[in-house]
């Protein structure tokens, strides 16, 4: 169908409306959006993310640790799409395509969310976040901010240029349970994600 | 079958059924409720966003075309399709002459019946949402709008995995790395990834895509053409409303602060095929109807968690993808289908209370009964015009007298009459007492 025959379709159905059927039917639409906002918190940003990182299984650590928590993931392998965060000695660096075989990706976010453990990640960051078992992501300090809306609702301070074709919030490891309910990491995606701040 | 058939199928089972619908929702329902409270003001956002879901649809005509341009800016395609015919032609026109799709989970592609559509055109389709691809290997549609799978036990896992060659136990994580190799070669090997849309924000023409799994970044974003299918109603004015209902999705749907992978997409990635289809299919009866409330659902499946009916009967019990109370209240709208669903509840009203954009569902199922009452209509009139007349009202009370058993309700009220008691009286009736002098003694 083209769109002026089913975009006039709905100016029809919404021209002569019958009045709803429920007893208190909608408010007026309030004059701005309200922010998603949560309750106060004495803990600075970096505590929060941590806490709420932890809650969905992801984990902050710092450089010195890294390398041990590789290790007990037995990462060999990994992909780089920076150099913000060196790569253990003991780790073999593939090339970015070939990311479906590495078992780590170091990534650095963008900006990142302390109430939800979100960092986010540019579209250019997306196999290399996705496909290892292992996601090693680099998170500004000065791009932590409180909420998903305050990232969601100043986007030109994120990309100047303009949105790109895709980016993504991602909060820990992808998970499941449609197993019967059965709470599983690394469906699709990483089973474990490691956060640090520089 | 009817309804009524299918719902008897669902409760003479063996209980399983009903321990697992019971286990899932009530998982599900009580993270919502945790993760509700997590928020400084839940009842005021979800009044707002009421509010402002019930605005973007009033103005769907000029919203729909702000997106469309928005999105064709970009340089991806759109199409609008009218019903289910429009838009998985237009589909298996762009897929023509692929062979492999991978599709994430998407409620509108199984309304149209998508994958049978690409079949029809030598197409693989393959689900890649855990639970809907187990769905999709035991050729059975999905049974909840979140949790496609929720009333399979880990033994039916192992069984339908069985047919893909899988050899373990019943161990989740054994049978998730399976999903994980196997259907990464799928992703890879893809031409085409055709994904659903939570939301689409206007003023960028940017399409919302929420999976915990992953899927969905790896559907629209590994192979070389996106198909991008969304319901007309999904399509929210600002990223500030989108941030909003965000929030309450990820809430309501999986009990989580905010979905594991949210993506953002703008138009195709560099040098590869995007598309948007805009579905109606039925959508537009809805609109200016009474019921158009109904279009302001972002299918999160927390009404189907709370509803007594759907946690005996549930999903597939309501004979559509859609089921639940909001099933019961879309589904005879959207296709003049089975009128009797609006029955296949009690009204308690949980769903709305569950509802995180506080759709009036009870309210609607009421008004879906008074759609199709037809006969039953009559019936009631004619009651009211006889109780407004004194010689028949006292006419009519006469049989009360009797105690006729069960078996003598005539045919069409014997369902009605089951498991209730029929009225009688006792004694003589006001109006007797009243004649006689004794009322006021």
């Amino acid at each position: 169908m083209n769109r002026d025959a089913f975009l006039a379709r709905l100016a029809s159905r919404l021209a002569d409306p019958v009045p709803p059927g429920v007893a208190h039917p909608p408010k007026p639409p309030p004059a701005t959006v309200p922010r998603v906002d949560y309750p106060p918190d004495e803990r600075s940003l970096e505590e929060r993310f941590a806490a709420e990182l932890e809650a969905i299984r992801g984990r902050v650590a710092t450089l010195d640790e890294l390398p041990g928590l590789l290790d007990e993931l037995d990462v060999r392998t990994a992909v780089m799409t920076d150099e913000r965060i060196p790569l253990p000695d003991a780790i073999e660096r593939l090339p970015l395509e070939r990311a479906a075989e590495a078992d780590a990706g170091f990534t650095t976010a963008r900006a990142a969310c302390a109430v939800t453990g979100s960092v986010v990640i540019a579209d250019e960051f997306r196999l290399a976040s996705l496909l290892p078992r292992v996601h090693v992501v680099a998170v500004p300090r000065d791009r932590l901010v409180e909420t998903p809306g305050d990232i969601l609702r100043n986007l030109p301070s994120l990309f100047a240029d303009g949105l790109p074709s895709g980016f993504a919030f991602a909060s820990g490891p992808s998970r499941s349970a449609d197993i019967a309910g059965e709470v599983v990491y690394g469906v699709h995606g990483p089973l474990a994600v490691i956060a640090l701040f520089f | 079958m009817t309804l009524r058939e299918r719902e008897r199928a669902a409760l003479s089972g063996d209980g399983q059924l009903q321990v697992a619908l019971r286990r899932s929702t009530d998982a599900m329902s009580t993270r919502w409720a945790a993760t509700r409270a997590e928020l400084a003001d839940p009842d005021g956002l979800r009044e707002a966003a009421r509010s402002l879901r019930s605005a973007a649809i009033a103005r769907l005509p000029e919203l729909l075309a702000q997106l469309a341009d928005r999105v064709q800016a970009t340089g991806a395609h759109v199409f609008f399709a009218a019903d289910a015919e429009e838009a998985t032609s237009y589909i298996a026109g762009v897929a023509d002459g692929k062979k492999l799709a991978v599709k994430s989970k998407s409620m509108v592609t199984e309304e149209i019946g998508l994958n049978a559509a690409l079949a029809a055109v030598g197409v693989e389709a393959i689900e890649t949402d855990l639970g809907e691809w187990v769905q999709q290997l035991d050729h059975e549609p999905p049974a909840h709008i979140l949790g496609p799978a929720m009333h399979k036990t880990r033994a039916d896992w192992v069984r339908v995995l069985a047919r893909e060659g899988y050899e373990g136990g019943d161990d989740p994580d054994a049978m998730t790395a399976f999903a994980r190799r196997t259907l990464r070669r799928k992703f890879l090997e893809a031409d085409l990834g055709i994904t659903g849309v939570n939301l689409a924000i206007a003023e960028t023409g940017t399409v919302m895509m929420v999976t915990n799994e992953g899927n969905g970044r790896l559907t629209a974003g590994t192979p070389p053409v996106h198909v991008a299918v969304m319901g007309m109603e999904r399509v929210v004015a600002s990223w500030a409303e989108a941030d909003l209902l965000l929030a309450l999705l990820s809430r309501a749907g999986a009990g989580v602060s905010i979905g594991t992978y949210v993506n953002f997409i703008t138009g195709p990635r560099t040098g590869c095929e995007m598309h948007l289809v805009i579905v109606d299919n039925g959508r537009s009866n809805i609109l200016g109807s009474p019921s158009q409330e109904a279009l302001n659902c972002i299918r999160c499946g927390a009404c189907l968690n709370v509803c007594p009916a759907y946690r005996q009967i549930g999903g597939h019990a309501y004979g559509d993808v859609y089921s639940g109370p909001i099933g019961a209240v879309i589904v005879p709208l959207l296709r003049d289908g089975d009128p009797e669903l609006s029955h296949a509840s009690s009204l308690c009203g949980a769903c709305w209370k569950a509802c995180p954009v506080a759709i009036p569902l009870h309210e609607l199922l009421l008004q879906g009964r008074a759609d199709h009452a037809g006969s039953e209509r009559a019936i009631w009139r004619a009651w009211a015009a006889a109780w407004s007349s004194p010689r028949a009202f006292a006419l009519s009370g006469a049989p009360a007298r009797l105690r006729p058993p069960q078996m003598l309700v005539p045919p069409p009220f014997r369902d009605w009459a089951r498991g209730r008691e029929l009225p009688h009286r006792e004694g003589a009736t006001f109006r007797a007492r009243w004649a006689r002098g004794e009322v006021l003694e």
